[in-house]
């Protein structure tokens, strides 16, 4: 709702500079490298593997979106993998039951982290900064340091539903499918708008008859059952799950929800506005390293993305306050 | 009253702020060993003279002695208690008390904590509270412990020889059983010959603990009176001036017949005690007090948003407990909150998403937010509550306050509350707005609804009234209805002398 703002006349582009930067990027590396950039195996590639990425930013999106902040998602993301990874291999259940486990210990796991934060009254950031610690404990106890691989059939099942339909873009399909759920959920329901405003005053919100902590309780089930599909998806691209290996997508996914912060919703976490960021923040690592930049660019990449896009949402919004 | 030098002397005191006169001419001592009661209305000076001595406003005109030196602001002439104490609640009581004159540190630039304790300690045995631990976090004392530390603290701020004292309404937050306790403390530093300047609305107080009373209106001090030579009736004609005209009813009355929507019997909680009351379908019933009187927290309890701690509560006839707001709203009752923009609205949502927030099911058709439907209802809203600029689709917070109180009035109406309990909504509100809002309260009752408006404003409640209960300390000490709901009645019934305390309407 970019015309919520004050700003009665004059249409801002403001609002579409991410989306218009994503196209500029596009076109810019086409141009400079054309025959590894533009070519439809980087096309592949780039949306196949940003797809968990950005369900695990969605995860993220949504607790912020009800106004808390859940940086356990990247372990609960870990720990689902790694217990239904388990599941198949040491306890012989099969791959449905396995994956159906795994979504409940994650909604289950959000639902903690939340149900903590209210009965704590505590700093979600804290709460959730313990739990990401904690889980980062087990799983390495759960793991003993090494990889569990899903071998043999249900690795190649596993295998099957990440790559072979859809020109091999299949987790992009997956992403779309959830993608428009979030987006259905958070816009279109009572419930999402509810969470938009105990995200914008829980006081209020309480005040007008909300129940307001189940409301935020729910917004955490939410992300941990998101962070739980992206550990399937994930879980199917690669058959082996490590201790470490979803720590790389913390900062990522939480860079992303800010910076859509402050496109086609400014001010307002929005679905449409975090997956564009995801895609824009991949081309721009994808296209500097193939010109031959260091691979800790990314980190730094990342980095001033996360500062500029809260600096940004502060921006805009202090500009909305009166 | 031995006249030596007095601590305080005030003459013809002038103050301006931004072009209105403010205080016009005060005259005021206060002596050695003397508790000076200051007294006056809303908007008669008393804070504006209290910011003159501490230095906060420069003074236009007159001079301001203390000990018979001029007023050097900060130099430790004068000590103040703050309204709310300012104490810091983390901190213990001993780094409270010393934070004012600054920590005694040793050669390292250590704390010495075992002198400043023992300080502490013996400083409030002084005020004959050897009771509180020193080493005791502040949130962990109970109120009258507070205010001593205040005071002790406020004491220890002044220089060697300086001995006035300026309290702002000490007991506003106190609960009425443990004033006592702090009349006691205040009477042992009077006894060490500390003068006090004494500022508080409640006669019963003034008259049990002052020596004198100065009583401002208008920016003018109308007299000062030794308390053993003036009464409380005296005190309040003084306050209020001759004023006693009646004000002019406006819209209709509800009859006394009506059936009951509210009833409430021995309801307590934390600060309101024994609340009965009756509330009648198609009537506006005032509710007003002074500071921390309760009113607010009476409105929170009917409406679920605080516990109820005894009592029962009723509704149209019904036992009903509210253990969550979201409960009270399925019954029919609506607040608005008396800090807009706290707790009362969405000020990053859009005006009409505010005002749809109380109820959405109804766009909700299809598995789909029906954003058209959304839109002609709010559309309305803000047409028949004329809200201007007439667009719901602008940011919440882009509104001024008047119009977004209208949509805060709106989106309670548009669920036809049984019961809608207004809390100051007067409050930075422009003039025609509020007359719009008040017409809006008066047409709700008319349909049927009942209404509670919460204000300090004695003469709006005196106009769309159809009686007035008047708290006092978590009681409802006072009810005036019919003719007799005037703006003198309400004032005089809040202020603490009691025209005649009619039997609870059940």
């Amino acid at each position: 709702m970019s015309n919520s703002l004050p700003i009665p006349k004059r249409k801002s582009i403001a609002p579409y500079g991410l989306m218009i930067g994503l196209v500029a990027l596009v076109i810019l590396f086409s141009v400079l490298i054309p025959d590894q950039f533009a070519t439809l195996a980087n096309l592949r590639t780039t949306i196949s593997s940003q797809s968990v990425l950005a369900i695990l930013a969605l995860a993220v999106l949504v607790p912020l979106i009800a106004g808390e902040f859940d940086v356990s998602l990247a372990m609960v993301f870990t720990t689902t993998m790694l217990i239904v990874a388990k599941l198949v291999t040491d306890f012989g259940w099969s791959l449905p039951s396995a994956a159906a486990s795994g979504l409940v210990a994650a909604t289950l796991l959000g639902c903690t982290t939340g149900a903590l934060v209210i009965l704590t009254r505590a700093s979600s950031l804290i709460v959730s900064l313990g739990m990401m610690i904690l889980l980062r404990g087990a799983s390495e106890a759960l793991t003993e340091g090494r990889s569990i691989t899903v071998a043999g059939e249900n690795g190649a099942v596993l295998r099957g539903l990440s790559t072979e339909l859809a020109f091999g873009a299949l987790p992009f399909v997956y992403l779309c499918g959830i993608a428009v759920l979030v987006w259905y959920v958070t816009e279109m329901t009572p419930l999402g708008r509810k969470w938009h405003a105990v995200g914008g005053s829980a006081e209020s919100a309480r005040l007008l008859g909300l129940p307001s902590d189940r409301l935020r309780i729910g917004a955490f089930a939410a992300g941990g059952l998101l962070a739980g599909l992206a550990a399937l998806l994930q879980l199917s691209a690669s058959s082996a799950a490590t201790a470490s290996i979803g720590s790389g997508f913390l900062f990522p996914a939480i860079a992303s929800a800010f910076l859509g912060a402050v496109s086609f919703r400014i001010g307002t976490f929005n679905v449409l506005g975090t997956l564009t960021a995801i895609f824009a923040l991949a081309v721009s690592i994808t296209g500097i390293g193939m010109m031959g930049a260091p691979n800790w660019i990314d980190g730094v990449f990342y980095g001033a993305a996360l500062i500029v896009s809260v600096a940004s949402v502060q921006y805009f919004w202090g500009r909305g306050r009166t | 009253m031995t006249q030596t030098q007095p601590l305080l002397s005030v003459s013809n005191l002038h103050k301006s702020l931004i072009g209105n006169h403010i205080l016009q001419g005060i005259d005021l001592t206060v002596q050695q060993a003397e508790i000076h009661a200051l007294m006056g209305g809303n908007g008669s000076g008393k804070s504006t003279l209290i910011k003159c001595l501490s230095g906060y406003w420069t003074i236009d005109k007159g001079t301001i002695r203390v000990n018979g030196d001029p007023l050097q602001p900060g130099r430790g002439q004068i000590a103040f208690v703050q309204q709310d104490l300012g104490l810091i609640q983390s901190l213990s009581v001993a780094e409270n008390i010393s934070l004012g004159v600054g920590y005694k540190t040793g050669p390292l630039g250590n704390i010495k904590w075992r002198e400043m304790m023992a300080g502490a300690a013996e400083l409030l045995a002084s005020l004959g509270h050897s009771g509180i631990d020193p080493r005791a976090e502040i949130r962990s004392l109970n109120l009258v412990q507070r205010t001593a530390v205040a005071i002790a603290r406020a004491t220890q701020s002044l220089n060697d020889g300086a001995r006035l004292l300026v309290l702002d309404e000490p007991t506003a937050a106190l609960p009425a059983t443990e004033i006592g306790a702090l009349f006691e403390t205040l009477e042992r530093l009077r006894a060490t010959g500390i003068g006090m300047l004494y500022v508080s609305h409640h006669l019963s107080e003034v008259f049990r603990l002052c020596d004198r009373i100065s009583v401002l209106r208008e920016g003018r001090l109308i007299a000062t009176k030794d308390t053993g030579d003036t009464s409380e009736a005296a005190v309040v004609e003084l306050m209020l001036g001759k004023k006693l005209q009646k004000t002019v009813k406006t819209g209709t009355k509800a009859q006394n017949v009506a059936e009951s929507v509210l009833t409430m019997t021995g309801v307590c909680g934390q600060r309101i005690r024994d609340i009965n009351l009756c509330i009648r379908k198609g009537e506006v019933v005032g509710l007003t007090g002074l500071q921390g009187s309760g009113c607010t927290e009476l409105a929170e309890i009917m409406f679920g948003a605080q516990l109820c701690q005894a009592g029962a509560m009723g509704l149209d006839g019904r036992p009903v407990v509210f253990a969550h707001p979201s409960e009270a709203v399925a019954a029919g009752i609506g607040l608005v909150t008396e800090d807009r923009h706290g707790n009362g609205s969405f000020a990053e949502l859009s005006l009409g998403e505010n005002m749809t927030a109380t109820d959405l099911r109804r766009f909700f058709r299809w598995g789909w937010l029906n954003k058209k439907s959304e839109t002609a209802e709010v559309d309305g809203l803000v047409a028949q509550f004329d809200v201007q600029p007439a667009n719901g689709r602008r940011r919440f917070s882009s509104f001024s306050g008047g119009n977004q109180q209208k949509a805060i009035l709106a989106k309670w109406m548009r669920l036809s509350p049984k019961l809608l309990i207004c809390d100051q909504p007067d409050i930075g509100v422009d003039i025609g707005s509020k007359n719009a809002i008040y017409a809006a309260l008066r047409e709700a009752a008319a349909k049927g609804a009942a209404v509670i408006v919460i204000s300090n404003q004695h003469d709006d409640l005196a106009a769309i009234c159809d009686r007035v209960l008047i708290m006092r300390s978590g009681r409802i000490v006072a009810e005036v209805s019919g003719a007799d709901a005037t703006e003198h009645q309400i004032s005089l019934a809040t202020i603490g002398t009691q025209p005649e305390v009619k039997e609870m309407t059940r």
